[in-house]
């Protein structure tokens, strides 16, 4: 037996895990009796076998269970493989989302501009519509100047028989409702418009007399035909104090 | 190498013969650790494998003053066969049976490690060595070694051919044994 043939064929190792044959066991034995390079090696082979045994038994090496991926495997290009495929897949992901998202933030984008224009329009009608009541409300210094504007003194009576009737002639857009309050000594007054059948339809507040002591309220005078009865309240203390209750018909010419 | 051997094992029978004890003293010394080892791994008993050194020894010597060897250049294997002999003797004198010449290990190599890392130093250069290696030649190492999977199943669980196995074993073997001498032992 030569060190070639021993090197080749990995006796040493064999010899000391007891996997030689008994005429090989007792050949190699014969040559490292002799041989001081080989009974080193058989030595240090023996220590070392022997104290993998003995790590693996105190589980200094660990165990390993089934087959390892291919990155641990040595091929660490399958693993960076793995890798770019799992960053592109998670990129292609992340660009749906952001998409997605997009697209929601552009269609709720236009949804507020829809809204936003609405609105406006809304405003402007309503400022349109506020600037023809301002105009239709009675203001001889905004509004068109009407002549023969009909007046209505208006009489406190118990009287439940005919009410005071107004004729409204044609083409008259309002009624000025005159209240003499002179021997009142408020200061602010409220005027309450009731149907003959005691609705609330109207109700004019802060009221001042004026230089004769007294109240003008106007009225449009659209739509206005029909029994009405007024009340008059005192609105000095807290609660509004009736002072006065009248009757009035209104026909049209 | 054998051959150098054979000179200086020729220089120590000639002075052996010559009643030169000196000469006596380096053969023991030659040949007495190779007995001890032979008779230990044989015998797994230490008080054994000192009886057999002693006797080999004696024998051997005996056969040289009396001139009783063959050939100087057979006196390895003269020692050799004189340790099986007297193994065998003291086997049949305890009155255990040959099995024990059988090439079974069957205590789970408890007694080599208590043989072979009873040194602490030795067993915690190991330990240090085995932490150095790679993890994969850790797995290999006790795959190959303690759990003693065949070639093909290593191969299979390492997700390599099966003819790399060698060459990992190789590198590792290498590795271990570069580690292990940095480390000074």
């Amino acid at each position: 037996m030569d060190h070639s043939e021993i090197e080749k064929n990995e006796i040493v190792e064999r010899y000391i895990r007891k996997q030689l044959t008994p005429e090989a066991r007792k050949a190699f034995q014969e040559h490292f009796f002799a041989c001081d390079q080989c009974f080193e090696q058989v030595r240090a082979t023996e220590r070392f076998v022997v104290g993998v045994r003995h790590a693996a038994a105190s589980d200094l090496l660990p165990a390993r269970r089934g087959v390892t991926s291919g990155a641990e495997r040595g091929f660490p290009w399958i693993g960076w493989m793995n890798a770019t495929r799992m960053a592109t897949a998670l990129s292609i992901l992340l660009l749906a989302f952001v998409g997605i998202w997009l697209f929601q933030v552009s269609g709720l984008r236009t949804e507020l501009a829809l809204e936003r224009k609405a609105r406006e329009q809304a405003e402007q009608q309503n400022h349109n519509v506020q600037q023809l009541l301002a105009q239709q409300q009675l203001n001889p210094v905004a509004g068109t100047p009407q002549a023969n504007i009909p007046v209505v003194m208006l009489e406190a009576t118990r009287d439940t028989g005919n009410a005071p009737t107004v004729v409204l002639p044609a083409g008259a857009h309002n009624l000025v409702l005159w209240v003499d309050v002179s021997a009142d000594s408020s200061h602010t007054f409220q005027l309450r418009i009731y149907t003959k059948d005691d609705r609330l339809i109207q109700t004019v507040e802060d009221l001042k007399k004026n230089k004769y002591g007294a109240l003008a309220v106007a009225l449009p005078a659209r739509s206005l035909a029909g029994q009405y009865i007024i009340k008059l309240y005192s609105m000095d203390s807290r609660q509004p104090l009736l002072r006065a209750q009248y009757r009035l018909r209104v026909t049209s010419a | 190498m054998e051959t150098g051997a054979a000179k200086d094992d020729a220089q120590l029978v000639e002075e052996i013969q010559q009643g030169e004890t000196a000469a006596e003293a380096a053969l023991y010394t030659k040949y007495s650790g190779r007995i001890y080892y032979f008779a230990l791994s044989e015998l797994r008993c230490h008080t054994l494998a000192e009886d057999v050194r002693s006797e080999t020894m004696l024998r051997v010597l005996q056969a040289i003053r009396g001139q009783r060897l063959r050939s100087i250049g057979a006196l390895p294997s003269f020692i050799l066969t004189t340790a099986y002999n007297v193994m065998r003797e003291l086997v049949r004198q305890e009155r255990r049976t040959e099995q024990l010449l059988d090439y079974e290990v069957g205590d789970g190599g408890k007694f080599e490690r208590e043989t072979i890392l009873r040194d602490p130093n030795i067993k915690v250069s190991i330990e240090r060595v085995i932490r150095r290696l790679k993890p994969r030649e850790q797995e290999f190492l006790r795959m190959y070694y303690y759990d003693e999977l065949p070639s093909r199943e290593i191969a299979e669980r390492l997700g390599i051919k099966e003819e790399r196995v060698r060459l990992i074993k190789s590198r590792a073997l290498k590795r271990f044994r570069l580690i292990y001498e940095r480390l000074g032992k």
